[in-house]
């Protein structure tokens, strides 16, 4: 098993239920699986459009992984096996 | 009554060439326009070359594309030669890169708030009046649910509707009966729907645009092929055409001395010229000579011929000893063939458009406008012949149509389709029994602002060409 530390920046659109579901997916899926290997960032889209812009983020949730390995993830991470699969673990 | 519903939809301009005459003035202000297409068709470019030639005129507007990067568009104007950095710089144009990564993972639901959230503020920081979402579909194949992705495009369509923009949404034409029923939802959403496609006409790749709807408005329901090509889209809608002829111009030779000497001294630029006359009378050797003498003084000469092939011209000239093989070889003098049958009246306008552009003639000549009405109809013959007169005119080319008759009738009207307003120069050409033969004669029957014999002339033709003579027969 690889120690590289992760990076997420997860998009959200305030706390609306889709984006606090993904919030919830995504630290429960960290604590099980990278604990203390992890960066989380969260970007309110509806604040800060420009890094959405930036990222080619169109849809949220959204969670562009910047490392070890580049990979977006759209939606509430409710798909378990398709996260894991993403993320390589 | 329809006029008031008619006139209560305000409609923004497209400003492409053409179009705004098929959408009897562009597309409805403040609603969703859905333009469809298969991959290639043109789709992205109808929605650029719109926002492009808005901001050209100060209404600002904002592109997203969710499957072409800004790059690629950028480089697809600058092939048309649109200019889109100044732009971009002032305001006046936002090219958004929302192109979807393809290896994204969906991995649940999601919504499309954060394409929204940007297009909110960039409307709001440049006051855009239009917006064009382009590949729409590559966003909606994220949804992998039909419930929830009319639900979806139901928000955007109400979403846009609330500010007031208008907006152009492409999509690529459904291949399975799926996705067909999810365009049949847009369909409905959108006040007009523009379909695109391109296919194989005879040898040739021909993109065509038909408007399906139009909610509240009229609009021209024919197929209208179209060219991509610089300035941009051109389409050529055939119905009432403005005049904005260029006056007619200096004299030039007529390719026979002794004609000249009949109308003052040749024919004039940018007037039109028609040659009448039963088969078998000489006027593919009277076009033959001008074409021969244009292309000798250095001219460009574009002949559009729906009678014979380039080979057999060509090689049918040579008996009154006229070379055109030299013009043909050395690219002054083009052959545009086909049947009039091969297509419809457009296309052919079209195609001759087309050459005409390309290649920026002197003269054209045009054999035979008689054909012309086996491209269908009467009425398509026309259309045809006028529209080609006027780009003609207004690009001060001279012309030369030739008009098979048959038995009697008013000579300067084409087989009874009445350009002849349009027509400058009439020369009648006739066969007639003398002492026991026959002999060919041509008069002048009309040579507007040229003095001109109002005499038959006896004229032969010879192994070197057209022998007029200049005293009356």
């Amino acid at each position: 098993m690889s120690a590289a530390e992760y990076h997420f920046r997860l998009f959200v659109a305030d706390d609306e239920p889709n984006s606090r579901l993904a919030e919830q997916n995504l630290r429960a899926l960290c604590g099980e699986h990278l604990p203390d290997r992890h960066r989380i960032e969260v970007v309110n889209v509806l604040e800060d459009f420009e890094a959405a812009l930036a990222a080619h983020v169109m849809v949220v949730p959204a969670v562009v992984v910047t490392a070890p390995r580049p990979v977006t993830l759209f939606g509430t991470l409710a798909d378990k096996t398709a996260v894991l699969a993403a993320l390589a673990l | 009554m329809i006029e008031n519903l008619v006139s209560a939809i305000r409609k923004c301009p497209t400003r492409i060439e053409g179009l705004d005459q098929i959408l009897q003035g562009g597309l409805p202000v403040g609603r969703t326009t859905l333009i469809i297409g298969g991959p290639g068709t043109g789709k992205s470019l109808f929605g650029l070359e719109f926002l492009y030639r808005g901001a050209l005129a100060g209404e600002p507007g904002i592109f997203i594309s969710f499957e072409e990067r800004a790059g690629a568009l950028r480089e697809n104007a600058a092939t048309l030669g649109w200019q889109l950095a100044p732009l971009e710089q002032s305001g006046a144009l936002f090219l958004f890169d929302g192109h979807i990564d393809p290896k994204a993972v969906v991995t649940g639901d999601f919504g499309f708030q954060s394409f929204l959230a940007i297009l909110d503020h960039k409307i709001k920081v440049m006051g855009a009046k239009a917006v064009v979402i382009d590949a729409l579909d590559v966003l909606m194949r994220l949804i992998n649910d039909d419930r929830r992705e009319q639900d979806e495009l139901l928000a955007l369509h109400q979403w846009l509707a609330q500010r007031g923009v208008t907006a152009l949404l492409s999509a690529k034409a459904p291949r399975d009966s799926d996705h067909a029923r999810h365009y049949e939802f847009l369909d409905y959403l959108a006040d007009c729907v523009i379909h695109l496609d391109n296919r194989m006409l005879g040898q040739l790749s021909t993109r065509r645009l038909r408007v399906v709807k139009y909610r509240g408005s009229g609009f021209g329901s024919n197929e209208y092929p179209f060219v991509i090509d610089a300035p941009g889209i051109t389409l050529l809608p055939i119905s009432e055409v403005g005049l904005s002829h260029q006056a007619l111009g200096e004299r030039f030779p007529t390719g026979l001395a002794a004609l000249d000497g009949l109308i003052g001294g040749g024919f004039r630029r940018a007037a039109s010229i028609l040659v009448t006359g039963s088969t078998g009378t000489g006027k593919t050797t009277l076009c033959a000579h001008f074409a021969q003498a244009a292309c000798a003084r250095g001219e460009q000469v574009l002949y559009i011929n729906f009678e014979e092939s380039e080979a057999a011209l060509v090689s049918t000239m040579q008996n009154p000893g006229i070379d055109l093989s030299t013009a043909v070889a050395s690219g002054a003098l083009h052959l545009l063939t086909a049947l009039p049958e091969a297509m419809g009246a457009e296309q052919h306008l079209l195609r001759a458009f087309t050459a005409i552009k390309a290649m920026r003639p002197a003269c054209v000549v045009l054999e035979s406008a008689s054909a012309c009405k086996r491209m269908g109809t009467e009425q398509a013959a026309f259309e045809f012949l006028m529209r080609l007169i006027n780009i003609c005119k207004e690009m001060g080319i001279t012309v030369v149509l030739t008009n098979q008759t048959a038995g009697f009738q008013n000579l300067d009207e084409i087989s009874g389709i009445g350009v002849s307003s349009l027509i400058d120069t009439v020369i009648q050409l006739r066969l007639v029994e003398k002492d026991g033969s026959l002999q060919r004669q041509l008069m002048v029957m009309k040579a507007r602002g040229s003095a001109h014999s109002q005499r038959y002339h006896e004229f032969r033709i010879t192994d070197h060409g057209i022998d007029l003579m200049q005293e009356g027969a």
